[in-house]
């Protein structure tokens, strides 16, 4: 009789308490899913993850968030759409989280996102950087790093902030990606300052040799070269510029490391004239990002922190304060209502606050430049600085 | 002239099923298939159908590597075609069926078109140039514009069936079970009739097939037909599982995985192909959690199994149970 009594309170307990039934969230945890390419060619960029998880952790040390601990589940999806649609449904249908931060590839993100915001999980991206992630707009969906129209409209700013810059030239890759970004930075320059781009070249993925490019933009003689390549090609670009003498400055994307294409060049002289979309507020190696390093190693001693590494964090940051905000009884719309209104929120690792909107989920409008001076990585936000 | 070390050409001798499986038996593997599922989670559903994609994918690339006896390595090129064909037609309105006929029919056509050359290159001319496909077909679908979407790639509408949206994972399995079994069922028949005896034939040697009069150059193209048709059909059930296809899961990777399930499963067996795809399914979702475990188990396998058990699953089983035991599959190597 005690036991049927007790089995009864129970169930009475746990009828009279909905705020445990919502997915991911216990009486102390909140799950949180985690995917990103941790093996593979793409898995430099799947170092966010890591980031992310180290924010997590240090608010788990510091008491949680209304008395519940995070619980990370981190999955891998080598970049690879299939993957990480079974990543996903593992990660919702098996770990029961409550939300996902996750999706370095463009590609793998929009594979999943229709699934989540047909379950109505709120979906937080780790650094997938495409502007098209967010159009259409999905009310579970936050992308809380700059996107790609971002990062192309920063790059011909910081080019046409140097004085006298009249003639941009543009190589990119052929793909939609690559064709994507050329068209934001040129219909951008065009725009803004009513120049066109004066030379227009292509190279192809996996090019090992840059040297029929690099002579035809010395011809040409630009004042800058707009780089939409990914990290191989871009240090491909760089070290040829380099070999030929060729000293117009080269912009690459956001997803070019300065330290990785330093790597990749073998040469410091060679990286002189080179600059790259940088979203972070301390520099590299400064002593302002240790801290932050420091955050990521304490948990993950064995990682190499480095560019893509400190990606994420802003977001983590940006989901904690979101998850205050939606107090101790969490739901998944009090969570995506707090989300949107997070405003002017400043993460301390990103150089542009982040503000969502109710009708705008595209959180990070701005960014820098970073380059090397005197040997070390100098954040600037226009060329004369 | 054997292109390959096929199971048959070292030992000389083709074993011939000393009795099938028995009809209950079948029966029995077909209502556990349809009922399984009810028990496992979203995840485990969305896994279970990829079981069977891969099923049909191992075998179509079978019949060109275990049957034919060539290093055709043009698969993942079938599985791309079918997979943007499937997609291109229902987004064009086409529901599921006629869908997937389509991404068939396509793969076919791939088929077709890479058993052509074939007919006069053998051997690692032949791997070569079937391998140079499936990237020049990568190559256009990041490179196909508004039609394939780029790096982007395609969004695949839900599958609709006689008016009705399938949305969840078990009515998706269901679907692809019944369409597997279909693909088997046919490619069984098929392999066991004199078009089967006459590719495995050609296999063998192809200077005695055409002396009994046979059109081996005929034969040749219908294999390639069959096995991109059956692929692309596989192509299909990928996309529609998915939701979203990009050129990235068409690539060398794939490729590997397909070889594997071969391998894995054996060279020429029917049974070991789906032995063999269930199994490299399975292996890298239970190792999801041990980042970097995968591919050591992954590759260790294929080490183990072609060290100490050559003839594959299928082989290896089939020389054990009779019933398992494939028509032409000569046994070790």
């Amino acid at each position: 009789m005690k036991r049927m009594t007790a089995i009864l309170a129970a169930a009475l307990v746990a009828v009279a308490n909905p705020a445990f039934a919502e997915p991911g969230v216990g009486e102390d945890t909140i799950r949180i899913g985690i995917f990103a390419p941790l093996t593979g060619s793409a898995s430099i960029f799947g170092r966010a993850a890591f980031g992310a998880e180290a924010v997590y952790n240090e608010v788990n040390e510091k008491g949680g968030i209304h008395g519940r601990k995070i619980e990370v589940v981190r999955e891998d999806d080598g970049c690879d759409a299939a993957r990480a649609i079974s990543a996903v449904r593992k990660l919702t249908a098996q770990d029961d989280v409550f939300l996902i931060h996750g999706g370095v590839c463009s590609g793998t993100v929009m594979a999943v996102r229709d699934d989540l915001e047909r379950q109505n999980v709120p979906f937080v991206i780790l650094g997938a950087a495409s502007a098209g992630i967010v159009k259409p707009f999905k009310k579970n969906l936050f992308q809380p790093i700059p996107n790609s129209d971002v990062v192309a409209t920063q790059m011909v700013d910081f080019a046409m902030s140097k004085p006298g810059t009249a003639k941009i030239a543009l190589i990119s890759h052929t793909d939609e990606w690559g064709e994507t970004n050329s068209r934001v930075a040129t219909e951008h320059l065009k725009k803004a300052y009513g120049l066109d781009i004066s030379l227009k070249l292509a190279l192809e993925r996996s090019t090992t040799d840059a040297t029929p490019q690099i002579l035809q933009l010395r011809n040409a003689q630009p004042d800058f070269v707009l780089a939409m390549l990914y990290p191989a090609e871009t240090a491909l670009l760089v070290r040829d510029a380099h070999k030929f003498g060729m000293t117009t400055p080269i912009l690459g994307n956001f997803g070019v490391s300065l330290e990785d294409t330093r790597d990749r060049v073998g040469d410091m002289a060679a990286m002189a004239n080179f600059y790259t979309f940088y979203a972070y507020e301390p520099a590299l190696s400064s002593a302002e990002i240790e801290p932050w390093t420091k955050m990521i190693t304490k948990y993950f001693p064995d990682h190499r922190a480095d560019t893509f590494s400190y990606e994420a964090m802003g977001g983590a940051l940006a989901v904690i304060e979101a998850l205050k905000q939606a107090g101790p009884d969490l739901t998944r719309d009090k969570f995506i209502a707090a989300m949107e209104s997070i405003k002017d929120f400043q993460s301390g690792i990103l150089n542009t606050p982040i503000t969502f909107s109710a009708d705008d989920h595209a959180g990070v409008n701005g960014g820098a430049m970073i380059a090397y001076r005197d040997g070390k990585p100098t954040v600037l936000k226009t060329w004369s600085e | 002239m054997s292109d390959i070390s096929s199971p048959t050409s070292r030992t000389g001798t083709w074993t011939r099923a000393s009795g099938d499986m028995p009809r209950a038996v079948l029966v029995l593997a077909a209502l556990v298939a349809a009922l399984a599922p009810l028990g496992l989670n979203e995840y485990w559903r969305f896994v279970a159908s990829m079981m069977l994609i891969y099923t049909l994918v191992t075998l179509g690339f079978n019949i060109l590597l275990g049957y034919l006896g060539q290093l055709a390595f043009a698969n993942v090129a079938f599985f791309g075609v079918g997979a943007y064909a499937a997609t291109i037609a229902m987004n064009g309105g086409l529901n599921f069926i006629p869908g997937i006929l389509v991404g068939g029919i396509g793969g076919g056509i791939a088929g077709f078109l890479v058993g052509i050359p074939a007919l006069r290159i053998r051997n690692y001319q032949l791997a070569i140039v079937t391998l140079a496909t499936g990237e020049l077909l990568r190559w256009l679908y990041i490179h196909g514009g508004s039609i394939t979407q780029g790096s982007s790639g395609l969004e695949v509408p839900p599958m609709t069936l006689a008016g009705l949206q399938i949305t969840t994972e078990i009515g998706k399995y269901w679907v692809f079970l019944a369409f597997t079994i279909l693909c088997l069922a046919v490619t069984r028949n098929l392999l066991r009739s004199s078009v089967g005896r006459a590719i495995v034939s050609v296999r063998e040697s192809e200077a005695i097939s055409l002396g009994l009069g046979m059109h081996a150059a005929g034969f040749r193209i219908l294999a390639f037909v069959w096995s991109g048709a059956l692929v692309g059909v596989a192509g299909g059930m990928y996309a529609c599982l998915l939701g979203r296809i990009t050129p990235e899961s068409f690539g060398l990777t794939q490729l590997l995985v397909h070889f594997s399930m071969v391998m894995v499963g054996g060279l020429g067996s029917f049974v070991g192909s789906i032995f063999g795809a269930l199994l490299l399914t399975a292996i890298p979702e239970t190792l999801r959690n041990f980042p970097g475990l995968e591919e050591i188990v992954f590759s260790l396998l294929l080490i183990l199994v072609l060290r100490f058990v050559p003839e594959g699953i299928g082989g290896f089983l089939g020389a054990r149970i009779s019933g398992l035991r494939d028509r032409f599959f000569g046994g070790k190597p």
